[in-house]
């Protein structure tokens, strides 16, 4: 029987859902894989899970998008991965040439022209004011060689530590976190554990919205074993909360007193495990004292269930029985992500998550790990690792370590004392000085500031300025940072160019090129070494002619470091669907599990202990005692609520990606207010009704969703609308340690418009 | 014409009865409920329309939630690659083909 095409189509698109939930293809006719021209190997665009998929191609276009099955996410992807095709083709919405800003006006350049600009700003600045007036802003969407590249023009060609990146806003309180508690960045365990949890305890992530597919992992665990525990520490009541045994809603901005009487109840009730700690863990005062276990127990005498239920509105019973889950159960699984990490106190609010591991031992073993949840498919792999924030160097390198900055130069090949001894700027450091003039020249690289910087009036304002300068390398020309860039160069977009993804659990994936790009765009790997050519950059310190040598470099460098992934070889990333790392060598399989003697190759196979920290000076963990301190802004009689910020289901990051799907777009058209029921009556608002924002920044109005998702004396603003950008009214007060801004949390009064 | 390969987890207790309705939808064909939870279904709308009939299946009794496993848009391509959907530059860049500066 001979199939139409539609019929063929149908076909393969069921076949792709029983590969999913079985691995085999069913007896389906006509199902055979294969019916594109070719199908590509790749990783989804979005969100930080770094779902797998399969580019499917005919005549050069993007015509399919199916999961990968081979890689973790198994063959499934969640809505806006299958929308993908529909972004790769709105190629009328693309940048395709270079333009110069004229008059107020972008207009059409050539290639030399644009760049013969950019390098003469960079250049006059640099002449003038010295490498610390210039700067680069990245992003952990870019791919890994990309960022590897631009932190090595920068810290070694120019000398200029100015290299940040939007991570800075979304990650860098994890990173500051593990990296107090561990010595080292990147989680220790993978999604593997998901699989073997017996306990959930998911605090500040709404998963079933930002991470969807992890979110069926979970689910499906939960389905497999109904013992198994869900815990949801977060103040809405999102669909996560709607699958928990146990949802806890605490007052915005107090999980830190709530974290410490679970660590209270867990020694209380001797459900801790000195076994455990006695061996691998250090007690830490909050002024970095090393301190026994007795001064840890006084000081949670502060954090009684009981005096936690009068800071955090939760009931001590409550705390109580979530901590003795957490602790009873055979393997607890913390998961998290911006709820704590956009915070003043991020930094303290991982530590303290870790400190519930480290009392419990819920650590190294299947199913047992404190694992972030990363926010960008590349922010874990890109910038995190390759170190292209202002006070790191790649692979878990410091700038401010001399010992660390003299072993790369060693590695590049620089004369030492190259790479500059003062870490750089960090965003909002940076955008400030931009804004102010003291920044005269900002590299500006697949990332949007214009629509997520916090506080954003602030550094629009700035990119005004007729005394700075700003190029943008963007694929997309209704990007909101585009309106006040001064030279746009055309970037190639997703799968049009070659390179890896490395998601939240340590696992870098290689993406192939599907397609040519569209018009003039070029891959950031090339504008970025044809900038540092026309800059005059020591060509030593880009000796590739091509992303692929990059990579080559990257895994050189990094064998020297407990990163080793020199293993994952270009031949092998194009057979395989992603690799954990460490994995030093071509026939390694990857890490599961860090610091476990038999899993993580940087420990000997005779090393005397199953764990061992080796991030530190003395090999052991670190656990904090962290205070309980409130938000940066407090709601109070003026402005009596809370804002919080977020994602949606249907949209990603600013927006300018998925609004290019007609699907999605009209799934999340507008951003809304969401005002629970209560605050709703008390104000006389209604489903639908226009609702008057304002804080100490600025105000805007915004259409009511009232229900129950938020609680009472909070409301919650989507960020993806460029019509809408709720980022004027947000703060930019940052963690001292992370310097990463508080999102989640300000004052605002609200009234019917 | 899109077409979309997904799988519809729902509560045991309402697998059948959401396999049956979905069967009856137009546009929708079902491959059987698979694992105690799952229902295989594929889906073939205009990509305009395809999210407001999958969302239809989100919004029945006993629907926890959809999986996307496959999208194609093949059929809806002119013969120069573009989506109709596809929005035209001059929309956004003005006759012109500036941007102004806000
Ligand atoms: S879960 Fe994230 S990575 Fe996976 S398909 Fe969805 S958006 Fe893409």
């Amino acid at each position: 029987m001979k199939l139409t095409r539609r019929e063929v189509l149908k076909s393969a698109a069921a076949a792709s859902a029983f590969m999913a939930l079985n691995g085999t293809l069913p007896d389906l006719a006509g199902a055979a894989p294969g019916e594109p021209d070719k199908w590509v190997k790749a990783v989804c665009r979005f969100c930080g899970t770094g779902c797998g998929v399969m580019i499917g191609v005919k005549n050069g276009k993007v015509v399919t998008v199916k999961g990968d099955p081979n890689n973790h996410n198994q063959g499934f992807i969640c809505l806006k991965g299958a929308e993908l095709p529909s972004i790769v083709n709105a190629t009328k919405s693309r940048v395709t040439r270079p333009y110069i800003r004229k008059n107020g006006q972008l207009e059409p350049a050539s290639w030399d022209e644009a760049m013969d600009l950019v390098v003469s700003k960079f250049k006059a600045a640099i002449k003038e004011h010295g490498p610390t007036s210039v700067a680069y802003y990245g992003s952990g969407q870019a791919l890994t060689e990309e960022s590897y590249l631009a932190n090595k023009i920068w810290k070694a060609g120019l000398r200029c530590n100015n290299v940040e990146g939007n991570p800075r806003l979304c990650m860098a309180s994890a990173v500051g976190g593990y990296y107090t508690s561990f010595g080292k960045d990147e989680p220790i365990g993978c999604y593997d554990d998901i699989d073997a949890a017996t306990c959930f305890f998911i605090i500040g992530a709404n998963m079933s919205e930002c991470h969807p597919i992890l979110f069926k992992r979970v689910a499906a665990r939960k389905q497999a074993d109904p013992n198994v525990k869900i815990i949801v520490v977060d103040p809405r009541k999102t669909n996560t909360a709607r699958i928990a045994d146990i949802h806890v809603s605490f007052k915005p901005g107090t999980d830190l007193a709530i974290l410490n009487a679970m660590a209270y109840v867990i020694i209380d009730e001797e459900l801790d495990n000195p076994r455990f700690y006695n061996k691998y863990v250090n007690f830490m005062t909050n002024d970095k004292k090393k301190v026994d276990f007795k001064a840890y127990q006084k000081f949670l005498q502060d954090y009684t269930p009981e005096k936690a239920e009068k800071i955090s509105g939760v009931p001590a019973d409550t705390i109580r029985k979530i901590a003795k889950i957490f602790a009873e159960s055979s393997a607890t699984m913390s998961l998290w992500t911006m709820g704590l990490n956009q915070r003043i106190r991020g930094v303290w609010a991982n530590n303290l998550t870790t400190n519930l591991h480290l009392l419990t031992g819920h650590l190294g073993k299947p199913g047992a790990t404190n694992f972030s949840l990363t926010g960008q498919p590349n922010a874990c792999g890109g910038v995190r690792d390759t170190g292209s924030l202002c006070h790191l160097l790649p692979a878990g390198r410091m700038i401010k370590k001399a010992k660390d900055r003299a072993a790369l130069e060693k590695q590049w090949g620089l004369k030492p004392g190259t790479i500059a001894p003062k870490p750089g700027l960090h965003t909002i450091a940076l955008w400030n000085a931009f804004s102010e003039g003291k920044i005269k020249a900002m590299f500006v690289l697949c990332t949007n500031p214009a629509q997520s910087l916090p506080n954003v009036n602030m550094y629009t304002e700035g990119m005004k300025r007729k005394d700075n300068f700003m190029v943008l390398s963007e694929p997309f020309m209704d990007a909101e940072t585009v309106k006040y860039c001064d030279v746009l160069l055309p970037a190639a977009f997703w799968c049009e160019k070659r390179g890896v993804y490395g998601c939240t659990e340590r696992r870098y994936s290689l993406l192939m090129q599907a397609i040519d790009p569209i018009g003039e765009c070029r891959p950031d790997v090339d504008i970025l070494l044809d900038f540092a050519k026309r800059m005059g950059v020591d060509p030593k310190v880009i000796p590739f002619k091509n992303v692929d040598d990059i990579w080559d470099e990257w895994r050189e460098v990094s064998s020297a470091t407990p990163y080793n992934f020199k293993g994952m070889t270009r031949a092998r990333q194009e057979k395989e669907s992603g690799i954990r790392w460490p994995c030093p060598t071509e026939d390694h399989p990857g890490t599961c599990h860090r610091y476990v003697r038999g899993e993580d190759p940087n420990i000997p196979k005779d090393y005397k202990n199953k764990m061992w920290f080796y991030g530190t000076k003395d090999g052991k963990a670190r656990l904090w005692m962290r205070p309980y301190a409130p938000a940066a802004e407090e709601p109070d009689a003026k402005y009596p609520m809370v804002l919080t910020t977020g994602r949606v289901i249907d949209h990603w990051h600013t927006g300018t990606m998925t609004m290019k799907s007609p699907v999605l777009r009209r799934s999340f058209p507008n951003a809304y207010v969401e005002v629970n029921i209560d605050d709703a009556k008390k104000h006389g608002i209604k489903n639908g009704d226009n609702v008057l924002l304002e804080t100490r920044r600025d105000k805007m109005i915004f259409q009511a969703k009232v229900s129950d998702v938020c609680r009472p004396g909070l409301v919650f603003v989507p960020w993806f609308d460029k019509n809408l950008i709720i980022n004027k009214l947000t703060l930019n007060a940052f963690d001292k340690g992370s310097k990463q801004p508080e999102y989640k949390i300000c004052a605002v009064r609200i009234k019917k418009a | 014409m899109a077409i979309m390969g997904f799988l519809v987890h729902a509560l045991p207790d309402d697998l059948e009865h959401v396999e049956r309705v979905v069967g009856r939808m137009d546009g929708m064909t079902t491959y059987g409920i698979h694992n105690d939870q799952y229902i295989v279904v594929v889906a073939e709308f205009p990509s305009d329309k395809i999210d407001d009939e999958v969302n239809k299946i989100k919004d029945l009794e006993g629907v926890l939630t959809i999986y996307a496993t496959y999208m194609t848009v093949e059929d809806e391509m002119d013969e120069e690659g573009n989506l109709e959907t596809n929005v035209d530059i001059r929309k956004i860049l003005g006759k012109k083909n500036t941007i102004d500066f806000t």
